[in-house]
């Protein structure tokens, strides 16, 4: 991983066409700009991590994963109690 | 009181009451704007959100109280605004808010809770969004087996 220490106001270049800018510093958190071609993705990571889940959440329903789900409930150490 | 078949549950009854209103989607599903929320008994406590627009499309969920019963939804201003809520939504004094976690269940080993990423229902305007918690602190895939056995809820 490379690492940079920018202080607010500067810049840091991707590439030829891809400039993140610190614009504030504050209570522990970033404000950062960013400047890229409207084809690249830019997502904040948790965002694309719940897109993740929520996909794979939806891909066991299709799945048919409801009576996996009971069955594994009632099988649980917890239920036999 | 309408219907839908569903491609997972088949026909539900819904009433309005029953609907979540997301007005920018689901990370993954952002066309996908409304769902109803369906509790049956031989199912309970789970809720399953069934979108109304795609009968193929739906989502376990659980009420975040059966898996982690001191859980606190933290919620950033969009996120908020969004639902109707002042950013607490222990604050929400006379609202009717539900919150609740996205189950998904793996080919194999014991289904999970996304405590990360839980659905925010304010009932009484139907308006609901799936709020991204930054925060450390939960787990996006929470095993929830015994929880949702030893848990009334």
């Amino acid at each position: 991983m490379l690492i940079l220490r920018r202080r607010m106001g500067e810049s840091v270049l991707l590439g030829d066409d891809i400039e993140i800018e610190v614009l504030e510093v504050a209570h522990g958190r970033v404000k950062l700009g960013i400047k890229a071609p409207p084809e690249v993705s830019v997502l904040r990571k948790e965002i694309q991590e719940a897109a993740a889940h929520n996909l794979a959440a939806a891909r066991a329903v299709a799945n048919g994963c409801l009576r996996r789900l009971m069955d594994t409930l009632r099988c649980s150490p917890a239920a036999r109690r | 009181m309408a219907e839908i078949a569903s491609a997972h549950f088949g026909v539900i009854s819904y009433e309005e009451a029953d609907l979540l209103h997301f007005s920018s989607g689901l990370p993954a599903f952002e066309s996908e704007r409304t769902f109803a929320a369906v509790r049956k008994v031989e199912t309970a406590p789970f809720v399953f959100l069934q979108s109304l627009s795609s009968p193929e499309l739906a989502f376990i969920t659980l009420p975040v109280e059966c898996v982690a019963a001191d859980y606190e939804a933290v919620l950033s201003a969009e996120d908020a605004a969004q639902v109707g809520l002042a950013g607490d939504v222990g604050a929400a004094a006379g609202l009717d808010v539900r919150c609740l976690v996205i189950v998904t269940v793996p080919e194999s080993g014991l289904p999970t809770a996304n405590l990360l990423a839980p659905v925010i229902w304010n009932r009484t305007t139907g308006a609901a969004v799936q709020a991204i918690r930054p925060e450390p602190g939960y787990s996006a895939s929470h095993p929830i087996s015994r929880a949702v056995e030893a848990t009334p809820c």
